[in-house]
This record gives C-alpha cells, sequence and structure tokens, in this order.
C-alpha cells in the first residue's frame, strides 16, 4: 500500500521537474517549443538515452565507464575511416561497423578484465582508456576529420529517415531502451545483475560468476557508446577525435537523476530514460535561453546539480521503501533494523 | 554500589512514520555499574540507544545525565554530556595507528602540524591506566577484533565518557577474546565508568552485568538482578510467553548418504581433516574464530577452490564450483550475513528467487508469476516478517534477514545445507524457529553441517559436534555427548574425558 505511494511520488516529483523547467522556457524563449528545436532536442535524447542504456548496466554492476565519449569517437571513427576510404559503398559500412563492434567489444573487455579481474579501480582505467581512445582515434585520422560528402546510402539514412513519421535515431533509442529494459526486468541475466551489484560477495555464493557479469555490462556499455557514436556522426556528418566528447559525465549525470546507483545495485531503465530526457532538455535550454557562453557551463552545473539534489533528497525522505541507500544512517531516520 | 544514577531517562517516547516505536521509556543506569539492556530485534533497543547517543531525537520525555537535566539533540551534545557509545561495526580506520585513531578529528597540533610525540604519549598514559594490553603505534589493521575494541572503547574514554554503551560487542569476538574484554569492562567498572551493555547472550549477562533491563515492544517491562535471575524468566519477559524447549532429537542417520572429506589441506589454515556428515544429522563444527572453520566448509560448499584431499558426495566427487553444487542440492548461509548473505538493497522476493532461476525461468527469462509464488511460498513457510515481498531486505530485523537467506535454501529443498553461525544476532524467538526449520530439513534426510560459537547451540542442536583445534580436528563428540565447558576446552585445546580424541 505504501509502495504505490512512494512509486506514485518519484514520478510526481520527475513530472514536477520537468514541468518546472517548460515552464522556465514558456516564459524564457518560446521558439524553445518550435517544431525545429524539439526535434533538435529529440535528437541529442537520442543518443544521450542510447549511451545511458548500456552505463547503466556498468553502473548497476558497480562499473563506471568514463571512456564512453572517446569510446563513441573512436569507434565511429574507425567506421568513418573505412567506409570513407573505401567508396564509400554501403557494403564498405557494414564493414566499418562490423570493425567498429569489434573495437567497442574489445574495449568493454579492456574495461572489465581490469576492473573485475585485476581489480583497479574502474574509475582511473577508463579515464586513462578514455585518453588512449582519444589518442588512436587523432592517429587514425592524423588529427583532422572526415567530413562525408556523399547523402545516400545507408550510412545517410541511419540519422537522415523516419519510420512512422518519427526520426530514425528516437527509434533506435526506443529500441536500445526497451531491449535493455526487457533485458532487466524479465532474463535471468537481469536479475543477476542486481544481484552482483548490489553485493558480490554473496552472488558468488550463490553461484553467480560475478566478474563474468561485470565484464559483460563493459561491453554492453561501450556496444551503446558505438552506437550512439554512430548515430551521432550519421547526425552531424562529420567525425573527429572529439566527437561526443565530455558525454560521459552527462550521461553519468541523467543517470544519478534517474536515480541509480553509483555504488551498483539500484536503478532502472525508466530513470534513466527519465535522466537522458533531463540532459537534453538542459542542454538546449541553455542555448535557448541565449546564456553568455561564458557562464553556460556554470549554469549547467547548477542545473544539474539541484535536480541531482533533488532526486537524492527525495529518496533519503521516501527512505526505506522506494530507494534504500548504503550505510547512511543518520540521514535517513529509518526504523530499527 | 553506589546508588548515585549516570543516566536516568524518564518517559522517552519516539514513533516513526506515526508507529510508536518507544513507548515511556524509563531507563536507569548507576554509577559504576555494568548495565545490560535485552529485548527481541524490534523491542526499540536500538532507538533508545540512539535517542540517548543524539542519533534520533525523541518526540517527548526527559534525560538527567549525572544528575543534571540534559537536551541531547546531536552526536555532539551526547558526547558533551560524556556519553559515549561502540557501536557493532567498528569506526576505527584500518590504516591509521592506535594513536591516530584515537585523536582523529580533534588532533593535538603543533605549529600546524599533529604532535604525534605527544599524543602518543597521552595514549600510553590512558593504556597504563587502564591497564590496556595495547601499542600505540600498532597499525589498527595488524590486530585482531578484540584489540580493535579495545582501541575503540579507548577511544570512548579519551574523551571522558561517564557512560559506555556497548551494542552487541561480542559477535564478531571468539571465546577467549570475549573473556578478555570482560576482564576489561570490570576494571573500567572498578574506576567506576558505567557501560550499557546490549546483547542477545545470555550466559555474557550472567557472566558480566550487575543489572538487566528488558524491553518489549517499545516499552520496559522489567528491571532485575542479572546475577540471580532465572534464564527462563528472562526470555519468557522478552518474548512475552514462555519458549518450548528444543529438546533432544534422535536422528534418522542414513550412513549411505554422507559427505567425506580426506585428507584435506588448505595451506597453513588446514590439514589432515578427516570425516563424514551423514543425511538425516546435523552435524555441528565448534572451535575458535581463526581454528578454520569457515575455510573448511567454504572448502565443502567449493567458495574455496586450492584445496589438496577429497571431498566426496555419496562416493562421488564434489565440485569445486558453486555453481554446480547449487545445482546438485547444496546451500550455505554464510557467516557474516551482511557482507556475503543478503542483497541489502534488493526485496525479499529477489534476495529468496536468487538461488533458484534454475527452476524459475526457461530459455533465460524469468517465469514471473512463478518466481512470485516461489517467494510468496517461501515467506508463508518461514514466517519472514513484514510478509511483504518487495521490502528491501535490509529494512528487516536482523533475525528476518536470516529467515530470508535460510528460505533462498530451504525453498529450494536443498540436500546439503551448510550453515555458518546461522544465529548470530538473532533473537531468542527467531533462533527457536530456526532450529525448528533446520530439524525439519534434517528429518528429511539432508546432509546439514552447521559452525557456530554458541556453545548453547553447539551442543543443544547438534546431533554429533567436532571440534577444529588450530586447523585440525581436534575432538569428536558423538550421540549428544557434548557438553559447553568439553567443546569450550577442546576448541583451547584441551581434551576432556567424554569425547574421542581423534
Amino acid at each position: 500500500m505504501k509502495n504505490k505511494n512512494v512509486f506514485a511520488n518519484v514520478w510526481a516529483q520527475r513530472g514536477l521537474i520537468l514541468a518546472v523547467l517548460l515552464l522556465i522556457m514558456l516564459i524564457g524563449n518560446r521558439s524553445f517549443f518550435s517544431l525545429g528545436n524539439l526535434r533538435t532536442i529529440l535528437m541529442s535524447i537520442a543518443i544521450y538515452g542510447i549511451m545511458c542504456c548500456g552505463m547503466l548496466l556498468a553502473m548497476l554492476t558497480g562499473g563506471i565507464d568514463l571512456a564512453m565519449g572517446s569510446t563513441a569517437a573512436f569507434t565511429s571513427v574507425i567506421c568513418l575511416w573505412y567506409y570513407n576510404s573505401h567508396g564509400m559503398t554501403d557494403s564498405a559500412f557494414v564493414v566499418g561497423l562490423v570493425l567498429a563492434v569489434l573495437a567497442a567489444i574489445a574495449v568493454g573487455i579492456l574495461h572489465g578484465v581490469c576492473d573485475a579481474y585485476l581489480m583497479l579501480p574502474s574509475f582511473v582505467v577508463t579515464l586513462a582508456t578514455g585518453k588512449l581512445l582519444y589518442g588512436l582515434a587523432s592517429a587514425i585520422l592524423k588529427g583532422s576529420f572526415i567530413h562525408l560528402t556523399n547523402t545516400e546510402g545507408f550510412f545517410y539514412r541511419i540519422a537522415n529517415s523516419k519510420l512512422f513519421s518519427i526520426p530514425m535515431p528516437i527509434i533506435i533509442f526506443i529500441v536500445v531502451a526497451v531491449i535493455v529494459g526487457l533485458i532487466l526486468a524479465f532474463t535471468v541475466f537481469g536479475r543477476r545483475v542486481y544481484a552482483v551489484g548490489a553485493n558480490r560477495a554473496a552472488a558468488e555464493l550463490v553461484g553467480i560468476n560475478s566478474r563474468v557479469f561485470r565484464v559483460g555490462c563493459y561491453v554492453i556499455c561501450s556496444l551503446t557508446a558505438c552506437v550512439g557514436g554512430i548515430v551521432l556522426t550519421s547526425m552531424n556528418y562529420v567525425t573527429s577525435a572529439t566527437t561526443a566528447q565530455g558525454y560521459e559525465m552527462m550521461i553519468m549525470l541523467a543517470l544519478v537523476v534517474g536515480g541509480a546507483d553509483i555504488m551498483g545495485g539500484y536503478g532502472d531503465i525508466a530513470g534513466a530514460v527519465f535522466g537522458a530526457l533531463l540532459a537534453g532538455i538542459v542542454e538546449n535550454m541553455i542555448v535557448m535561453l541565449n546564456i553568455n557562453t561564458n557562464y553556460s557551463q556554470a549554469v549547467q552545473g547548477i542545473i544539474i546539480v539541484l535536480a541531482v539534489a533533488f532526486n537524492v533528497y527525495n529518496n533519503r525522505t521516501s527512505a526505506g521503501l522506494t530507494k534504500p541507500r548504503k550505510k547512511k544512517a543518520g540521514l535517513t531516520a529509518r526504523k530499527e533494523v | 554500589m553506589n546508588e548515585e544514577l549516570i543516566l536516568r531517562t524518564e518517559n522517552i517516547c519516539k514513533s516513526f512514520n506515526g508507529i510508536q516505536v518507544l513507548k515511556d521509556v524509563n531507563l536507569e543506569i548507576r554509577k559504576g555499574e555494568i548495565h545490560a539492556l535485552m529485548g527481541e530485534n524490534g523491542a526499540g533497543k536500538s532507538t533508545i540507544i540512539k535517542i540517548i547517543t543524539g542519533v534520533y531525537t525523541k518526540d517527548d520525555g526527559e534525560i538527567y545525565i549525572d544528575g543534571k537535566h540534559v537536551q541531547i539533540n546531536n552526536r555532539h551534545d551526547a558526547a558533551e554530556a560524556g556519553v559515549s557509545v561502540i557501536y557493532q561495526e567498528l569506526s576505527l580506520v584500518p590504516e591509521l595507528t592506535v594513536a591516530e585513531n584515537i585523536f582523529l578529528g580533534h588532533e593535538i597540533m603543533k605549529r600546524g602540524l599533529p604532535d604525534k610525540k605527544e599524543m602518543r604519549r597521552q595514549v600510553q598514559e590512558l593504556i597504563d591506566r587502564y591497564g590496556f594490553i595495547l601499542k600505540p603505534d600498532t597499525l589498527v589493521a595488524t590486530m585482531g577484533m578484540a584489540q580493535r575494541q579495545m582501541t575503540e572503547i579507548l577511544k570512548a574514554l579519551s574523551t571522558e565518557a561517564k557512560l559506555l554503551i556497548m551494542d552487541e560487542p561480542t559477535t564478531s569476538l571468539s571465546a577467549s577474546e570475549t573473556e578478555q574484554l570482560f576482564v576489561t569492562m570490570e576494571g573500567l567498572r572498578e574506576r567506576g565508568t558505567s557501560i550499557l551493555y546490549i546483547s542477545h547472550r545470555l550466559e555474557e549477562i550472567y557472566r558480566v552485568t550487575d543489572r538487566l533491563t528488558i524491553m518489549r515492544n517499545g516499552e520496559v517491562v522489567g528491571v532485575v538482578d542479572s546475577k540471580t535471575v532465572e534464564a527462563d524468566t528472562v526470555t519468557s519477559m522478552m518474548i512475552g510467553h514462555e519458549i518450548e524447549k528444543t529438546g533432544v532429537r534422535t536422528p534418522n542417520i542414513n550412513t549411505d548418504h554422507y559427505i567425506e572429506v580426506k585428507d584435506l589441506q588448505l595451506g597453513k589454515l588446514l590439514h589432515d581433516i578427516n570425516f563424514k556428515a551423514y543425511g538425516g544429522e546435523i552435524l555441528g563444527i565448534g572451535g575458535l574464530v581463526g581454528s578454520g572453520r569457515t575455510e573448511l566448509v567454504s572448502c565443502i560448499y567449493g567458495a574455496i577452490k586450492n584445496y589438496k584431499g577429497s571431498i566426496t558426495l555419496d562416493g562421488k566427487p564434489v565440485s569445486r564450483s558453486v555453481a554446480k553444487n547449487i545445482k546438485a542440492g547444496f546451500g550455505m548461509v554464510p557467516e557474516d550475513r551482511r557482507t556475503e548473505g543478503f542483497f541489502p538493497q534488493l526485496s525479499i522476493l529477489r534476495n529468496i528467487a536468487i538461488s533458484s532461476y534454475d527452476r524459475l525461468s526457461s530459455g533465460g527469462i524469468v517465469k514471473g508469476k512463478d518466481e512470485i509464488g516461489h517467494a510468496e511460498k517461501a515467506i508463508a513457510d518461514y514466517d519472514v516478517r513484514p510478509a511483504m515481498r518487495r521490502l528491501p531486505v535490509q529494512n528487516l530485523s536482523g533475525g528476518n534477514q536470516q529467515k530470508v537467506i535460510l528460505a533462498r535454501w530451504l525453498s529450494r529443498d536443498v540436500d546439503v545445507l551448510i550453515l555458518d553461525e546461522p544465529t548470530v544476532g538473532v533473537d531468542v524467538g527467531v533462533k527457536a524457529e530456526l532450529y525448528v526449520y533446520m530439524r525439519k530439513l534434517a528429518d528429511k534426510g539432508a546432509i546439514i553441517i552447521m559452525v557456530s560459537s554458541d556453545l548453547a547451540e553447539l551442543t543443544e542442536v547438534s546431533d554429533r559436534v567436532l571440534v577444529l583445534h588450530n586447523g585440525t580436528l581436534f575432538q569428536e563428540f558423538k550421540d549428544h555427548k557434548a557438553t559447553q565447558q568439553a567443546v569450550l576446552l577442546a576448541s583451547s585445546g584441551v581434551a576432556a574425558k567424554e569425547g574421542e580424541v581423534l
């Protein structure tokens, strides 16, 4: 009975945050609601959303991937480099895509092995591999960028076509979110992902090989970075080593806003989608409000901190039933345990 | 004894979300006494302590310390008033030394830098004054649990604590370490420090405390002299009715169904271990903490893989993979439920079902209805309270958390169940229930191996007891011949007459 109330509250709160932002825009700049701008927002939500789905899995198992932006850049550069140097045919794109996917899998395995087997802190490792991948992408492009010219073929259509009059990136985002959501909600794999994140030692003692799960989740995370990177490239029609740079921070913050626990074991797809929604809107708001570019980063930071604080605060006041937190005694007036 | 009161609470009340958890609690602790506080999980012990120490604020009532009316609104107020608490989970920083830990947060500074020499000197003085066996420069990480606890006590004393609150300090201590702690406590009492001692273990209450306050459902139901009170009186006051005696069980042993451990060796921890555990019996394993008990059962379960020797089930080798063993009917209730047992933020349902997806899924997809049915049945069968399958397990009491872990295995009809300290931090009422479930499982012919430091539990619940000492089997007690005294002696390497020396 109590459960339902609290559940409703979480969504009421999320709705409230969105309503406030939209209200600001209603006053601030109505062209925010123009069809063209809404389309822009949806596109960036789609990119963030796709990558959020992957990062969610990594975070659920207690990991973090700060190389996500670089992975997106690296894999899209590989794909585009092959595509560009082999006549920009559809078959060249498919080969390039396969190469990119393989690269993403390799990156994911590298992250997973460093974290789960070599016990290196994932923050540091992924920060370092992020630099590495950025460097490799720069090296492949010799510091330049690839600007595509043809507006035909499969690759162009990824971001520039519609299905049931919905832009393709949104469709891809929905498909990725639904797949990850279904995996988390209905498969044994999903159940075990949560278990590994909630308590690794206990997971081992119920026969779950926690390391394999952690590596697996890093691989999925890198794969979504690859998908996100290629969709983004198709959208911009240009790629360089700085493609998607800094996205990992927005994604991480989006997930935290969406209620995921950075220590693992807590979070869901609905929260991730909400977080991506917020990230896309906030990013666009800054531009639309014509905030001096000198301050825009700071404003973005403040909005995110407020949203996170609101979210975390609410989780604490509704302590216990919806979002229990680890060892935060004293902050929550919990009943005697 | 000094009749002056160090602590008096008057009609303390507290509610959470409209549920009253404390009702007019009056607690009186005299100067220089060790005062015990007992009650089932959820009786309100922790809440009253958290109010005295400023973690929670009271809704109503007054607190007097040393005769003075005090307002305690936060931890700082409590420390000012002279109340210090030592929690179950110690708060020491392992990477620092004893002296550094004691002065953590209020270091003595000299020219802007911590004056290590002076701090060391002061700590040494404290150690000398109270006669502790500690050195100021020892790294906490290298110390045993008992020494860590002493450091924690010393830390409390360094702030001039008049009242020391100890919340189940012995749960992670071995028998000899516990004794060491008691001696320390008695020393403190002689110097006039009062101690409020919370424990589930009656023998400790008898051993070390002077008076005993018993709580039930948020109320104080009695204050008795703990040297003279009958155990039955205490337990019936705690639970509100008499508990049934467990009594001696006649096991129906099936010698064709067994686990055999042959020449087991694990580094320097275990050596020359040979024994059989039979279907239908509860085999108890005793010994001190560190004698290799946990390692032994972890080898059997497959959680430790690099052992030498053989472990077989009915003549066939037991796998070194936990997953394979679980499929073959194994189950394990680990020593520390918090770090190895349950998934704190996951629901009761997920915690129970996690071991049984081989049955509750097909093709990797969870069969939702089966999963809910499985968990609901387990919650009902093993009386998990509250019976809300969506509640995170961390919100349950210790006893109910343990029931959830036990239900995880019992609900899938395990054939080999390994229990490591199954009733630590579990109150008497739930304890008795857990024993009933274990016995029922044994009656079905399962092999049950139970490691325990609780001598009463080991001698009463087990049908046969093996005692480990320094990594090897020291003594075997058959047919309920184990007495607490004999097991204790064997644990420290002294063979008693009743048993047969291996």
